[in-house]
């Protein structure tokens, strides 16, 4: 039984020792916290509102600087404390003293603990101190103070575990270092790597947003629980205490490991770079494998010709510089680079093995499709379809349409689905000759343009399977110019579908405080009473529930955005022209349609094609010089506007939904729209919708002649 | 008593220790020699439970070493390389020393370090390295404990320095029974301190003898005889170890009693027989030419 005088003793002891350690903590959070909050009050003026709210941010924002202290002060406290492992002197000196290992281990762990939550528990109080005087709210300062310190704790906890760890795996400080950084990172760099090689090799690879579990890397769940820390005092919502009890198990778990290693840990291990002779190996392979397919990936992704043979000369070149850099590291030697060849071998084999899987996807990835038996519904997002929709809920959180449809929808006309997906291409990123194309548009969507035509080719398909199984698979499908848009207004117009991609469908209408409507020119609220607006409301949901893609065609009324009680933001709903009964509400309660408006306001339109007449000069078709001025433009004033405004929309508009409403890509309208509330000149950005640029306009600018040249 | 049995130990590819038994009595000095990679440190750690064997087993007063503390409290270690902390005085060493040792007598060390010049109160790092071998030695007498390990610990000293150190073993000796173990490569340093002496040689034991018992069995003798044949007279029922001839003068080491060896000798009627005190030297090597070891290449 361990004496208790003899454990305070070796304490008092040891902190003699790293007294350094304590006076660096000390010194570090006495100027992060009582200094700063004194400079806080100093520069933040006379006003005792002003003072107590820097105060009260700064108390946040100090949690931000503190994470970096915890991070460092954890990596110092940890490998300063268990050096003495890697140090024959040491060893001898440590392990000869009638001191059981156990204690030693005890003292040395708590040593580094308290050289942290001392110091920073002291500076607190000061800052307290200095500050609590100038806070208009002590008790919420105090106690978010306390909650960012509990949660640094407990990370610091891991962390500093998770170095101590490194140092019983290691023998000499360059291994404990690198060793740190694997076990911190290793996690999410293997996710990374998967997640690439999926990326590059799957067509229809897609994951959900998260496609790196960060929290496999207990520095960087640190950062984000320290974030959504700040977000939950900020708001009063959202559980990161489950998160902290979770750290705290896992430090746990980490610390019997540790001690269990510390305990089998051979002294003579000190000044080795690994101190388990049979880990060796498995460490090797751990880390060669993972290097050598990034290795890989980074010459294959370096050209889009002759990728194969990039491909096999990054595998080999990566296989031998890392077996080099390992081999070195871990022998501390550098001949050593041309032993180990079994374990060379063996990453070898597993890396060549996985590109194997991935080049020639065994595991039949691309191909894959549910049987009915297996399906029990899915959630579809189009990419160029309601880019418009969004929802920031309760809690802050912004949701995008993916993430809506993801979460919302439950569609079930399996046939339907199949249809639309057996008419989209599994060419995706590869393109038709099965080579790669560039790394850039691998990574991030082919463009194909487009002079005329809307944007099917371009549209990718994400499909979330839920499986009877509870399984979810995700994958996603790029249209192609075979894919029908008939096929895809089925899947469209299904209520399943539209329920869960668009928020407004399932919104109970006693929520709806208010409705605003914007014209392409001017944001308007429609004058109506509580009736007239929940008439209104649900007028638009009926009407936006038998919508097609065929009337999502023609360009917008406007838009129109219901406010609700509970979110910050909600998204503006396009009125278009098939839903004459809002239409007929809004105009009744005093608004005006795009064109109306346009005819109200619009003094002047210039219509030119400056992209095209440049993409021209540089095809050495034309010289600048061809027409007077840089390029052609057309002015369309009073009779003719009035002719053209009904065939042009606000830029904006083009956007959200370019499967079946994109522009004319090579034609620029400048509408002039008179002036605002401010007395400034309203100059709008429009274009005409694809392959819909009236006759006069064409010939006006020539226009089919530049085509033809260059086609 | 320290017991080793059968201990073994690897580092690597290299097997440091083979099968290595040795019995250390309490109230002698005990000796290990061996060259430099002979496995005298690797040993010692073991004993000292820094190091655990791969297999076999030491126990020390009956209690196996390896984290225990029963064992451990009886025993002080002084490495070949001393390790005492960055900035610390040989009073802060002491007070840790007592820390885990309470039998630590801080008034013997204050004396002691009077004794030998040292100032306690400066900082080590600025010490010799003949100066913190010397305060290495006086903190582990002053720990009291039952034994006493130094690895290479009289290498750094000076003879006067050296013949101190030794006095001071004697007085522990037989004023509280310490037991020395002493590892070294120097057999003349050894010699007139060890009563108990073990030859190691690339991990194993070749002897473990009483040095005494080693001496009284082993002469070394001068002689020169009247005729010539008559050495075979007088050497025929000799256990010769070794044989040399100048001119007419021999000199042999045989191994036997004092009396029972000159007696053989003088029965041969010699102009002249005189016996001549061995060295531990001279032992060794007659001892392991014996076993076919070139001792001079193992040991000088």
């Amino acid at each position: 039984m361990m004496s208790k005088n003899l454990f305070f003793k070796l304490i008092r002891e040891d902190c003699k020792q790293r007294l350094w350690c304590f006076v660096l903590a000390m010194v570090v959070f006495f100027f992060t916290l009582p200094v700063a909050g004194a400079l806080i009050i100093s520069a933040s003026g006379s006003s005792a509102e002003a003072i107590s709210q820097s105060v009260m941010s700064y108390v946040s924002v100090s949690g931000g600087f503190i994470v970096i202290v915890t991070i460092t002060g954890a990596l110092i406290c940890g490998v300063s404390g268990f050096a003495y492992l890697q140090s024959r002197k040491k060893v001898d000196f440590y392990h000869s003293i009638p001191v059981k290992r156990e204690t030693l281990f005890a003292v040395f762990y708590l040593d580094g603990i308290l050289m942290y939550l001392v110091p920073y528990l002291i500076s607190l109080l000061l800052f307290f101190l200095v500050t609590v005087g100038y806070s208009q709210n002590k008790g919420l300062m105090i106690s978010q103070a306390f909650s960012y310190m509990g949660m640094n704790l407990a990370y610091y906890l891991l962390i500093y575990t998770v170095a101590v760890l490194a140092v019983m795996l290691t023998g000499n400080l360059l291994s404990s270092l690198l060793g740190f950084a694997v076990l911190s990172f290793y996690g999410v760099a293997v996710q990374i790597v998967n997640w690439m090689y999926h990326r590059y090799f799957y067509d229809t690879f897609w994951s959900d947003k998260s496609v790196t579990h960060y929290h496999a890397s207990p520095i960087f769940s640190y950062i984000i629980s320290i974030g959504e820390l700040s977000e939950k005092l900020d708001t009063g919502v959202g559980d990161v205490w489950m998160r902290v009890a979770w750290v705290l198990l896992i430090w746990v778990i980490l610390l019997a490991a540790t001690l269990m290693l510390y305990r089998k840990r051979p002294s003579e291990s000190a000044e080795k770079a690994v101190a388990f002779a049979k880990s060796k190996p498995v460490i090797y392979v751990l880390i060669s494998v993972p290097a050598v397919l990034t290795g890989t990936m980074f010459f294959t992704m370096l050209t889009s010709g002759f990728v194969t043979v990039w491909m096999l000369f990054g595998l080999i070149c990566s296989w031998l510089i890392v077996h080099g850099i390992l081999q070195i590291v871990m022998e501390s030697e550098f001949k050593a680079i041309f032993r180990g060849k079994i374990h060379m071998g063996v990453t070898g084999v597993i890396c060549a093995a996985v590109l194997a899987v991935f080049f020639f996807d065994l595991t039949g990835y691309d191909s894959y499709r549910p049987s009915e038996d297996q399906f029990y519904s899915a959630s579809i997002a189009f990419s160029s379809l309601n880019d418009n929709v969004y929802e920031v809920d309760g809690q802050g959180a912004y949701h995008d349409k993916i993430d809506i449809a993801m979460e919302r929808m439950a569609y079930t006309d399996y046939q339907t689905m199949m249809d639309m997906l057996a008419e989209a291409g599994q060419t995706g990123a590869r393109g038709n000759t099965g080579e790669t194309v560039s790394a850039a548009a691998s990574m991030y969507g082919v463009y194909t343009g487009g002079a005329g035509e809307n944007s099917l080719a371009d549209t990718m398909v994400y499909v979330k399977y839920n499986l009877k199984n509870n399984k979810t698979v995700y994958r996603c499908y790029q249209l192609t110019e075979d894919s029908s848009l008939d096929t895809i207004n089925r899947v469209f117009s299904a209520e399943e579908f539209k329920e869960g991609s668009y928020p407004i469908l399932t919104t109970n209408e006693e929520e709806i405080l208010s409705a605003w409507f914007y014209n392409g020119i001017e944001t308007l609220q429609p004058q109506l009473d509580h009736t007239g607006l929940l008439r209104l409301f649900r007028t638009f949901q009926e009407e936006y529930r038998n919508l097609t893609l065929y009337d999502m065609e023609e360009i917008p009324y406007g838009t129109l955005e219901f406010f609700r009680s509970e979110t910050i933001g909600e998204a503006a709903y396009y009125v278009y022209p098939a839903m004459t009964e809002t239409i007929r509400l809004l105009e009744e309660a005093g608004m005006q349609g795009w064109t109306a408006a346009g005819m109200d306001t619009a003094t002047e339109a210039v219509v030119d094609i400056p992209d095209l007449y440049y993409e021209l000069e540089n095809q050495d078709e034309i010289e600048l010089g061809e027409t007077e001025g840089a390029y052609p433009e057309v002015r369309y004033s009073g009779e003719q506007l009035a002719a053209i405004l009904p065939y042009i929309a606000e830029n904006g508009w083009f956007w959200d939904n370019r499967m079946v409403f994109s522009q004319e890509y090579w034609m620029r309208v400048t509408l002039y729209a008179g002036e605002d509330e401010y007395g400034s000149e309203r100059v709008l950005s429009c274009s005409f919708p694809a392959g819909r640029v009236p006759d006069f306009v064409r010939e006006d600018l020539d226009y089919d002649r530049y085509l033809e040249m260059l086609n | 008593m320290i017991e080793v049995k059968q201990i073994s130990k690897k580092f690597d590819d290299i097997q440091a220790l083979n099968q290595v038994s040795v019995t250390i009595q309490e109230g002698s000095v005990f000796g290990l020699v061996g060259t430099n990679g002979a496995g005298k440190s690797t040993l010692m750690r073991i004993i000292s439970g820094v190091l655990k064997a791969d297999g076999g087993a030491v126990e020390i007063d009956g209690n196996p070493v390896f984290e225990n503390l029963k064992a451990k409290e009886l025993i002080f270690y002084i490495s070949d390389e001393c390790y005492f902390f960055p900035s610390a005085t040989p009073r802060d060493m002491a007070q840790y020393y007592r820390s885990v040792y309470p039998q630590f007598d801080m008034e013997r060390f204050a004396k002691l370090m009077k004794q030998f010049g040292l100032d306690e109160k400066r900082k080590i790092k600025t010490f010799s390295k003949g100066m913190k071998k010397q305060l290495s030695i006086l903190l582990g007498i002053c720990a009291n404990t039952k034994y006493l390990f130094c690895d290479e610990t009289f290498d750094g000293l000076d003879p006067v320095m050296r013949q101190a150190v030794k006095s001071l073993f004697a007085q522990e000796m037989t004023q509280r029974g310490m037991t020395p173990v002493i590892a070294s490569h120097n057999l003349r340093e050894l010699e007139d301190i060890c009563e108990y002496v073990g030859l190691l040689h690339r991990g194993g034991i070749l002897l473990a003898k009483d040095l005494e018992e080693m001496k009284f069995h082993i002469h070394k003798i001068q002689c020169v005889f009247r005729n010539e044949g008559d050495e075979e007279k007088a050497f025929s029922e000799m256990e010769i170890l070794q044989k040399e001839k100048r001119g007419s003068l021999y000199t042999i080491t045989a191994r036997g009693t004092r009396e029972s060896i000159l007696e053989q000798v003088q029965s041969a009627d010699p102009l002249f027989a005189e016996v001549l005190p061995l060295s531990l030297e001279e032992i060794f090597i007659s001892e392991t030419e014996v076993a076919g070891y070139d001792v001079k290449k193992l040991i000088f």
